[in-house]
């Protein structure tokens, strides 16, 4: 019988020990007395872009990694794809040290970096689809269906014998996901993939991203300045700031202990008396519309008196947005 | 089972860069119309007469084979390895289960299929000119084609390590400059190595900026004997032997410098 750590360890898809990475940025002084100072002595400065960041994450979790930037989150998802060593610590991604790079690993991970492109720019994405099922190896009716599927998914069909550079920006992301993940990865390291794209596209990506996930049971980390995607796909987020840990858990504890007021929102179906405006909790109102924030605990309080001395024709209480929640956080923080 | 999957890779690759270079042609032709060198070469040995080692029919040949080697030995490694450092482009290749080096050599392969044709052409066009058509030497063709191949290999082992310096310098584009200069003068793209110093004709016969051009071209006229052919070849495989063995390590120590700025 399998021990109960050997099981753990089985579940852990991730963990980083202690891990940290230093950069070492060459200095250069402005105008030309600098650059012939250069030639002679240059002078370096070290950058801690992650300082001693611990975590584990579970297979088949989708876990939101969030920070401002240069909070060193895309630094660390180098790391574990194995672009970067390490200058300390432990990392660990499915049983395998990720610099080391061996070809197992490569094969079960992918990094998707919404700003770079691994497509042939000049030719049409089925050739490079074909490219990457040679290097993967993958046998010609597991590439079939596996892109059948994902070009499915997508809503592919229309762009795959086009080049590249004709297509949007939100068909070429759509088609690098397909390319990334044409060897089914086991992990996905996904680097902004909704950047730049409009609001359908963030959907289809998103939606795209979650249903990979629950078919195939893959393990995600996600970066993203879109909180959207983040609270559409993530229960757990991870927060880094300055290269440090600032939160790991669910959304919904960084919500009630980063954010803890919610807002009210009521509309009258009269005129708003005046002195509503004199409550502690007002925040503003727009015609009939009124919009009060307050405490978790105050909330409900303050929506039953409203409701029973006003003409209430509708009422929404709801978290602050979590743009506002990291705001606080980071605000705290630094 | 890995060869076999290594090979298809490989043909998948090359066919991709294949329709890659086809897609510049225009850039294809101002390259190959830089490799025309050789030829104007020969133009100017034409008007200053001939020697005891070369005759008129040697020196149009020369230059020819040396027109065709350098078309078929190019290399770039250090202008897309600057680049892909600089600026992360490096990232993605790294992220796949193969290493960079077949991606960038298979760049090559379909870059030198672009230019068979037009070389052909312009080999069978400079023939017709100079009305040495009946002196090429056919029975030479194979050992130059291997010449060639073991040439391109010997240059891109070369070109790599010195591109690996880009892990430590941040740019390396001076190092190809360099290279073109050395292959310049040392290959015999200027002038057939028999006119240098006796000295450094010696010291030059054991470094490898000859078998890159020189040497194939040397094979094709049929001017080395069966000992010197076989000294040719091991030297030059020595040297790729060193060069590989010198990039891979440079390739090891020089990922641990990779930032992967940019991407």
């Amino acid at each position: 019988m399998r021990s109960n750590s050997a099981a753990d360890k089985d579940r852990v898809a991730i963990s980083l020990a202690h891990a940290s990475k230093v950069y070492r940025v060459a200095l250069k002084r402005p105008g030309l007395t600098g650059a012939i100072r250069g030639l002679f002595r240059r002078s370096y400065r070290d950058v801690q872009a992650v300082k001693d960041i611990s975590f584990s994450i579970e297979a088949g979790e989708i876990v939101g990694f969030l920070g401002p930037n240069g909070a060193g989150k895309t630094t660390t998802l180098k790391m574990l794809s194995g672009l970067l060593y390490p200058s300390g610590g432990e990392l660990c991604v499915l049983g395998h040290v990720p610099h080391r790079r061996e070809r197992e690993f490569l094969t079960q991970v992918t990094l998707v970096m919404g700003q770079k492109q691994q497509l042939s720019w000049d030719l049409a994405p089925m050739d490079s689809f074909l490219v990457n099922k040679a290097i993967y190896d993958i046998p010609e009716h597991v590439f079939s269906k596996r892109l059948d599927r994902l070009v499915d998914m997508l809503a592919l069909t229309p762009v795959l014998d086009k080049p590249v550079r004709q297509l949007s920006l939100g068909e070429r992301m759509k088609c690098e996901l397909t390319l990334a993940l044409l060897h089914e990865p086991r992990v996905l390291f996904l680097d902004e993939p909704t950047i730049g794209l409009d609001l359908n596209a963030q959907l289809a990506v998103r939606g795209f991203i979650a249903d990979y996930n629950r078919l195939t049971g893959a393990t995600i980390i996600l970066t993203s300045h879109y909180m959207a995607d983040v609270e559409a796909l993530a229960r757990r987020v991870i927060v880094i700031d300055h290269g440090q840990l600032r939160f790991d858990g669910s959304l919904a504890v960084l919500v009630e202990k980063h954010g803890p007021q919610k807002k009210l929102r009521i509309v009258l179906g009269e005129e708003v008396p005046t002195w509503v405006a004199q409550l502690a909790e007002y925040v503003g109102q727009d015609g009939r519309e009124v919009t009060f924030a307050a405490e978790r605990q105050r909330i409900t309080a303050l929506a039953a008196r409203l409701l029973a001395e006003l003409p209430v024709i509708d009422i929404s209480i709801d978290d602050p947005p979590m743009e506002e929640v990291m705001g606080k956080l980071f605000a705290g923080a630094s | 089972m890995i060869g076999r999957r290594f090979l298809r890779a490989l043909r998948a690759l090359y066919t991709v860069k294949f329709a890659e270079s086809s897609a510049y042609r225009a850039q294809s032709a101002l390259w190959m119309l830089g490799g025309l060198f050789p030829l104007i070469m020969w133009a100017i040995w034409r008007g200053i007469g001939t020697d005891p080692s070369y005759s008129q029919r040697d020196f149009a040949l020369y230059y020819l084979f040396i027109f065709v080697a350098r078309q078929f030995t190019p290399c770039w490694a250090i202008f897309v390895m600057d680049r892909e450092v600089r600026k992360g482009e490096l990232s993605a290749r790294l992220m796949r289960p193969l290493d960079p080096l077949w991606n960038l050599a298979a760049e090559h392969w379909g870059e030198m299929s672009v230019r068979i044709p037009p070389v052909v052409l312009l080999f069978v066009l400079f023939l017709f000119i100079s009305g040495y058509g009946a002196d090429v030497p056919l029975r030479q063709m194979p050992l130059f084609l291997l010449g060639l191949a073991v040439g391109w290999w010997l240059n891109f082992s070369l070109h790599y390590c010195m591109a690996m310096l880009v892990f430590w310098t941040q740019s390396v584009t001076h190092f190809d400059s360099l290279m073109y200069r050395l292959f310049g003068i040392l290959g015999g793209i200027f002038t057939p190595l028999e006119f240098f110093p006796p000295a450094l004709a010696v010291v030059l016969h054991y470094l490898p900026f000859p078998y890159v051009m020189y040497f194939p071209a040397q094979l094709a006229l049929g001017r080395l004997g069966p000992a010197a052919t076989l000294e040719g070849f091991a030297i030059a495989l020595g040297w790729i032997a060193i060069f590989t063995m010198l990039h891979r390590i440079l390739w090891r120590l020089g990922l641990r410098k990779f930032a992967a700025v940019g991407a």
